[in-house]
């Protein structure tokens, strides 16, 4: 500012949702004056949204916790004591050290949307406990794990659509904002240029549908079965792109076709293991040579011993040419017109076949052939939550990949592609911990890994769970996230046993992110008759702010805000790269805590320093990282020349993925706007599952352990090695009562199936669909308490379609009653028309408990707004009388979106809801201001400030 | 001078493409952000923490959704700050020259110091585009960022309202509409731009391009080649096609 | 419009008070014999009643003490206009005033000054009722019956009170007035109401071609300035019950015990008073703002 010298701009990277956008921070006297986003950063160029604007309000909120707490009162009280950081620590340490020395399992350590994963991950390792996750298994776990088991990338962080290029796009689901600016750039990219069409197929006609060309209201539950139609429309047309499945794809696979026997549903492979094909030019079974072999794609071909094999493609064949996805059912079920099926199928099959992209640039695939051009598919495609937090989300998500496979339409330009590492091995090659360490003893591996077969699973010598959480165990194969909405449930339940001590971070567990709201505070309060203790005994929260969690831990260690700390969005974990480029960024403290406060990695590292946890100390017991976070992402090497970050490695700083530590390095990401990003060659942006160039740039980077093709599956053999298991095969097999379900939900070719509550006997009583989503200015944020965010929304509606509210004697703005068979909520009931007739809908965590997050007693978030977890359960009993977690059978993904409801106009219409749940106490560390007036006194009077503009030139009268 | 201009030099505002709006609200909290500080900041929140929280906005996004026959329903997101209008009866109802148009680009600003808060510009103003303040007893609106879009300091291309360098969908344009060669005077002539509430002739500057219409769609379908499994897998045994 | 009710006292007190200072202007141009203290009575009155409604009306301000500025736009503010208007108009009144009752200044500045007391008074309720009239985002206000009724209700409700201060001499005239404000005062619902919802929402919004639009979400979910300021919510039964105490009070009531003679002119001028005000607030409460049709109204 030309008029105001004291500016500082320092660049970070913003945490107000898990989007990672780059971010300018101008401070003035200290204070935060303006935060914008950073025009030179990968992820948004830029633009910045509502949260991320509102960083000044989170980083100043009157709820932030000034000092580590310890309870006094009983859990829930919210009575807490306020002591040191040293006898937090000592209390922390000794009470960890027990569980150590004891059973390590006993600690459960699970945090929420934590981007430090590479660092909590590990120090969990380290402590010897597998007993932990992040929030990822109650997000968007399906999403991930059916795209990485499928093609090695799934979207949002492992790939977006090439916004630049694509011509036909097609949006799935509510909550689908996990990408929240780039997708915004996305859409407005193709939407500014004529000639792309944007599909959106969502029950819900807000935000991003609103400006889709179409809009497909589908009912919940059923995109699978849409996507599925789409399917076989275009192989009953033939529009298919043969090249595509029989390159990079196992389409051509012989699969041996041998029911009964424990080689059923595998695949045909040599003595090496290489798989085989049928040539049909030659007529022999022989090795798959990408190039060289004419695979058969259909037919039964006899191995020479008998055996029948066929084509893996005929599998998929037989799937989505079966009745089930005949289009007068598709119609019922998803309430999308067959005429509209079968238009949406001809006009992608138009934009993939008939206007595809061709680059002229060369490339060579990993089979050794040469390639003079690049031809991209521009057909492309986004999905998120809305598909994914079903209990059929991990076989819809896979399906999508299906279908962009037979379009091909995946690295491509106009189609989807990946953002390096992705893609990855299908499964990325990290195994998960199958159980916790001896006492004293570390785990082997990390607790969250990619089980590659049932061999991997997290299970005893009775095939019975090892994780609290039952994640990797039959139950819940791969729960590749964990399934954090299981643990406090099971803790409490002792179900597969007990824990001592529960560690949380940043996570709303007694409020909005478990799915019963009273059973959670139910778990976390009940005691154990017999030791007159609570069943979960000891819990340590960490938070930045006064949350409804808080009341309930025992110990709380005060985390600070994302403008005071260093973070690190690692190439370990999720990191942020695009199309183009590789990329890892930080972020670095813009302005000093002024509380008794300290980022949960500097404690984490300190915990593990106290604990003596290998890597954490030295030969001699000295701490290895004592400055914190910061000196452990320039200096801790996860593999010889790997760390946390990836730009500027070597003690020259010009090594880029691998290299030595560098004691510079985050001075040059500091320099470098806070980001490092790695651009590739044109040459090595396409086809990245089987361009060899790519593949050892990858290997090269440490992105990949080898340059070997990755190919994608549209068949899942490991799959059906579950499958095999449930059948009685292997030396891995699953205990009686988990065979039925892995034999039912295991299929190597992705199928649809209902949910449980579209089709069991409450299905009747219970019409409704009941879906949550969170509007774009607090998605994925901690923005409900933020004085600007809670003016944008602080209440929120049911939002029912008009025709069904009417139909019900509801009127605009009546209260109603909601009800499940789990629970009961009374709300305020708006009417919408762009809204699927069986849907029903309401923004989540607007609803607030009494007490919570600094806010006025009356404030609309206690009063008026509510939250329908009160109708959601996280276990459900299924008409056999069994009770199953409310999630998916494979990943365990918890399963919010299938819920399903009744409403009915309340006799009372009294402007308040139900359930009210007795206040937490108040929290008053803050001043809470009236009146607020955030800016900075003004030096000069307006007129003299306008002068500086140096506009009022000659013009001037 | 409460007089309007008779003509201004230039014609700076903003052209709002509701086609690609998607109600985000960005601009809205970014341009809170920057004009809490800026020339006519600060913008005061009552009872930001309490019962009834409210503050002063320069923007605020509405949302509608429209019915019309033989056309499929759509939601539009629809952000509305000052138009900066030529013939702006905010300015001209003002009775201490508080309010004013500026000669040199038309935008329309209220001097904090003069104004004596007596309302009547925000009830002459039929967009709602003026905030009152009433801790500090003076009436508040968009600046059009003139702290901003005239900084020497920043990069050339950062020189533009707030609202418009952090829109994340690129549905915010600012630009000089005096000038038919201006980015916004091109896209306004290509697109059937509108002007909000013309039956109020204040020839407002800033402009909106309407969302696209949904027309219905005319039936098409793939021709069918095979129907059944075992037609397919006949058909496809004749496959010729190397990998 | 929130009916503020600074802004009732300022328009009903001032419009008594100009409209008793006409009538008292013209007695004294017709030579209707007033009497020294009968002329300074009313004009005192006059002046504490202006007086009232001007302070009462700075007290809407955000900084009254800036109140002076307010008179440097006349060119293009008819609030400035007013303001100016209003100063000027005390000149007559303290000249005629002063001389009734301290005869300081010659005795042939009396009738030049009631000529222009006439005029002052006349184009300040012109002004004042201009305040209103000339935002055409208020249909209910841009109209030509609000200028004739500013003029209309201050000479009737200043014809009662100059009875008050003067006696009954032109009883009739009030009466006659209080009709002729009465019929004004129908005529102007009438016409409001006939003109209700010309404006529609997809007007507002530039997109008349898209069919029908209602709501979807706020821009916020509780109410803002623009809501409390230009959205205030009249109930019907509570217009109906204003309708006729406006009426009742302001121009029935008045003139019937006029008509009969009661001997209680100064209950009367307090009836005609609150029954002004009660017209007022109608004024505000009823005025329905543009602003409205991009929240929940779908015409105004």
């Amino acid at each position: 500012m030309s008029n105001e010298q004291n500016i500082s701009i320092k660049t970070t990277t913003c945490y107000m949702c898990a989007c990672r956008c780059g971010i300018n921070v101008h401070l003035k006297d200290g204070r935060i004056k303006y935060i914008e986003g950073n025009p030179d950063h990968p992820v948004n160029k830029g633009v910045l949204c509502a949260k991320g604007s509102a960083g000044i309000m989170q980083h100043y909120s009157p709820a932030r916790l000034t000092s580590p707490l310890k309870r006094v009162g009983p859990r829930g009280s919210g009575e807490f004591e306020e002591i040191s950081w040293d006898e937090a620590m000592d209390i922390a340490t000794e009470k960890l050290r027990t569980v150590r020395e004891k059973d390590p399992k006993r600690l459960a350590f699970f945090t929420g949307r934590d981007q430090s994963q590479a660092l909590t991950g590990w120090f969990s390792a380290k402590f010897g406990t597998h007993n932990y996750a992040a929030h990822g298994g109650f997000c968007s776990v399906n999403m991930a794990a059916a795209g990485l088991y499928t093609i090695g990338g799934s979207f949002w962080e492992f790939g977006e659509p090439d916004w630049h290029a694509t011509k036909y796009f097609m949006m799935f689901g509510v909550a689908e904002d996990h990408d929240s600016n780039p997708i915004k750039k996305g859409i407005g990219t193709i939407k500014s240029r004529k000639g792309t069409k944007y599909v959106s197929v969502n029950p819900v006609q807000s935000g991003y549908a609103a400006i889709a060309d179409e809009w497909l209201g589908i009912r919940p539950g059923t995109d699978g079965l849409f996507i599925g139609a789409l399917i076989a429309e275009l192989l009953k047309a033939e529009k298919i792109d043969w090249d595509f499945l029989i390159r990079y794809t196992n389409s051509p696979w012989l699969v041996i076709d041998s029911p009964g026997t424990p080689y059923h549903g595998l695949f045909v492979r040599n003595g090496s293991g290489e798989p085989m094909c049928y040539n049909s030019e030659k007529k022999t079974i022989e090795k798959m040579q990408v190039g060289k072999s004419k695979p058969a794609m259909v037919g039964e071909y006899d191995l020479g011993d008998g055996t029948i094999a066929v084509p893996a493609f005929q599998h998929i064949v037989k799937e989505f040419l079966s009745d089930k996805y005949e289009l007068s059912n598709v119609e019922k079920e998803t309430g999308i017109k067959a005429r509209d099926i079968e238009r949406i199928a001809a006009e992608m099959a138009e934009v993939a076949f008939e206007e595809e992209i061709v680059i002229d640039q060369e490339w060579i695939d990993s089979y050794g052939n040469k390639h003079d051009k690049v031809v991209g598919r521009p057909v492309s495609f986004h999905a998120m939550r809305g598909i994914a937090a079903h209990k059929n989300g991990f076989e819809t998500c896979r399906m999508l990949h299906m279908l962009q496979m037979v379009l091909g339409a995946i690295d491509g330009p106009g189609s989807f592609r990946y953002k390096p590492p992705f893609p990855r091995p299908t499964p990325p090659h990290k195994k998960n911990a199958k159980a916790a360490a001896a006492p004293g003893e570390v785990c082997t591996a990390e607790p969250l890994g990619f089980p590659a077969g049932p061999e991997d699973l997290a299970v005893d010598e009775n095939g019975e769970p090892t994780r609290l959480d039952k994640a990797f165990s039959w139950e819940y194969p791969l729960a590749i996230h964990g399934m954090m909405h299981m643990a406090l449930h099971n803790a409490w339940a002792g179900d597969p046993y007990k824990v001592d001590v529960l560690m949380m971070y940043m996570a709303n567990m007694a409020w909005n992110s478990s799915m019963n709201v009273e059973n959670a505070i139910k778990y976390m309060t009940d005691k154990d008759p017999e030791t007159d203790d609570y069943k979960i005994p000891y819990i340590i929260y960490s938070d930045a702010f006064y949350s409804e969690t808080v009341p309930y831990a025992d110990l709380i260690l005060p985390d600070t805000t994302y403008l005071e700390r260093w973070d690190a969005i690692s190439m370990l974990d999720r990191p942020i790269g695009t199309a183009e480029a590789a990329a890892d960024s930080i972020r670095q403290p813009v302005i000093e805590p002024d509380r008794d406060v300290r980022p949960f990695q500097d404690v984490v590292l300190d915990l593990g320093a106290r604990l003596g946890l290998p890597g954490m100390v030295d030969d001699n017991g000295k701490p290895l990282y004592p400055d914190g976070y910061s000196d452990y992402l320039t200096n801790h090497e996860r593999a010889p020349g790997v760390g946390p970050l990836s730009g500027w490695r070597g003690e020259d700083g010009k090594s880029h993925g691998k290299g030595a530590p560098n004691k510079d390095q985050l001075k040059k990401y500091i320099d470098n706007g806070c980001y490092w990003e790695f651009e590739l060659p044109e040459e090595q942006q396409y086809n990245r599952f089987a361009n060899k160039a790519y593949l050892e740039t990858a290997t090269k980077m440490g992105w990949m352990g080898s340059p070997e093709p990755i190919v994608l599956n549209m068949y899942n053999e490991m799959l059906q090695k579950f499958h095999l298991a449930a059948e009685g095969f292997g030396d891995h097999v699953p205990p009686e009562h988990a065979r039925e379900r892995i034999k039912k939900y295991f299929n190597p070719v992705a199928t649809w199936y209902p949910v449980q509550e579209h089709v069991d006997r409450n299905a009747e009583e219970y019409p409704l669909s009941a879906l949550t989503q969170r509007p774009a200015h607090m998605y994925h944020s901690w923005g409900g308490q933020n004085a600007w965010l809670r003016q944008l929304t602080s209440q929120n509606y049911l939002y029912m379609n008009s025709e069904t509210a009417k139909a019900k004697n509801i009127e605009d703005l009546d209260w109603v009653w909601v009800r499940s068979p789990h629970g009961e909520v009374k709300v305020q009931a708006k009417y919408m028309d762009g809204l699927n007739p069986g849907t029903v809908w309401t923004w989540n965590a607007i609803g607030k408990r009494r007490g919570a997050w600094a806010l006025d007693e009356n404030s609309p978030e206690f009063k008026k707004a509510f939250l329908l977890n009160h109708v959601l359960s996280e276990n459900l009993k299924t008409d056999e009388g069994e009770v199953r977690s409310n999630s998916d059978p494979v990943t365990g993904q918890g399963a919010w979106f299938d819920a399903r409801v009744k409403i009915e106009r309340a006799d009372d219409q009294t402007d308040e809801t139900a359930p009210l749940f007795e206040p937490v106490k108040f929290y008053d560390k803050h001043k809470r201001p009236d009146i607020l007036q955030y800016g900075f006194d003004k030096d000069m009077t307006f007129e003299e400030y306008e002068r500086t503009l140096g506009t009022k030139g000659e013009s001037e009268e | 001078m409460t007089c309007l201009p008779e003509k201004t030099d230039k014609k700076l505002g903003l052209l709002i493409d509701l086609n690609i709006c998607v109600g985000c609200h960005a601009c809205a909290v970014n341009c809170k952000e920057w004009n809490t500080s800026g020339i006519t900041g600060p913008m005061a929140d009552l009872k930001p923490y309490g019962d009834d929280p409210s503050g002063v906005w320069y923007n605020r996004i509405h949302s509608y959704e429209f019915k019309k026959e033989n056309e499929a329903d759509r939601a539009v997101y629809f952000p509305k700050s000052c138009l900066h209008c030529e013939d702006a009866p905010c300015v001209t109802v003002c009775p201490t020259g508080a309010s004013l148009k500026r000669t040199e680009d038309g935008i329309v600003l209220v001097n904090p110091d003069v104004c004596i808060g007596c309302k009547l510009c925000s009830w002459a103003c039929p967009y709602g585009a003026r905030e009152y303040d009433a801790t500090a007893g003076v009436m508040q609106k968009c600046t059009l960022c003139v702290d901003k879009i005239y900084d020497e300091n920043l990069a050339e291309e950062r020189r533009v309202p707030s609202c418009v360098s952090t829109c994340p969908a690129g549905a915010r344009h600012f630009g000089d509409f005096a000038d038919p060669n201006s980015n916004v005077s091109q896209l306004a002539a290509e697109n059937d731009a509108r002007d909000l509430f013309p039956q109020m002739e204040t020839k407002p500057v800033n402009q909106y391009l309407p969302p696209v219409k949904r027309e219905k769609h005319a039936d098409k379908k793939l021709t069918e080649k095979v129907s059944t499994v075992k037609e397919a897998l006949a058909k496809w045994a004749k496959l010729d096609f190397t990998g | 419009m929130h009916p503020a009710i600074s802004v009732i006292i300022f328009t009903t007190f001032s419009g008594m008070g100009y409209g008793l200072f006409i009538w008292l202007c013209a007695n004294i141009l017709a030579g209707s014999g007033l009497s020294d203290d009968e002329i300074f009575s009313g004009t005192a009155l006059s002046f504490i009643l202006v007086s009232i409604g001007l302070i009462s009306s700075t007290l809407h301000l955000g900084h009254p003490e800036r109140a002076w500025r307010a008179l440097s736009q006349w060119r293009s503010s008819w609030l400035s206009r007013e303001g100016i208007m209003a100063i000027l108009t005390y000149g007559p009144m303290v000249i005629i005033g002063g001389q009734a009752y301290l005869g300081v200044w010659s005795s042939s500045l009396v009738m030049p000054m009631a000529v222009l007391g006439i005029l002052g008074s006349v184009v300040t309720i012109f002004t004042t009722s201009m305040i209103y009239a000339s935002l055409k985002s208020i249909p209910a206000w841009h109209n030509v019956w609000v200028k004739i009724g500013y003029q209309a209700y201050a000479l009737s409700s200043g014809g009662v009170a100059y009875i008050m201060i003067a006696g009954w001499q032109h009883f009739m005239t009030v009466v006659g007035l209080l009709v002729l404000a009465l019929v004004v005062k129908i005529i102007t619902w009438i016409y409001i109401d006939k003109h209700r919802g010309q404006y529609k929402r997809e007007d507002a919004l530039g997109l008349p071609d898209f069919g029908k639009a209602k709501p979807f979400e706020p821009a916020h979910s509780q109410k803002n300035y623009l809501q409390r300021e230009m959205g205030y919510e009249l109930k019907s039964g509570r217009r109906a019950l204003m309708r006729w105490l406006a009426l009742g009070c302001g121009f029935i009531l008045p003139a019937v015990m006029l008509y009969y003679g009661l001997p209680l002119a100064p209950v009367i001028t307090l009836i005609c008073l609150g029954g002004m005000m009660a017209e007022r607030w109608l004024f505000f409460a009823e005025a329905e703002h543009v602003v409205g049709l991009y929240y929940d109204k779908d015409s105004v």
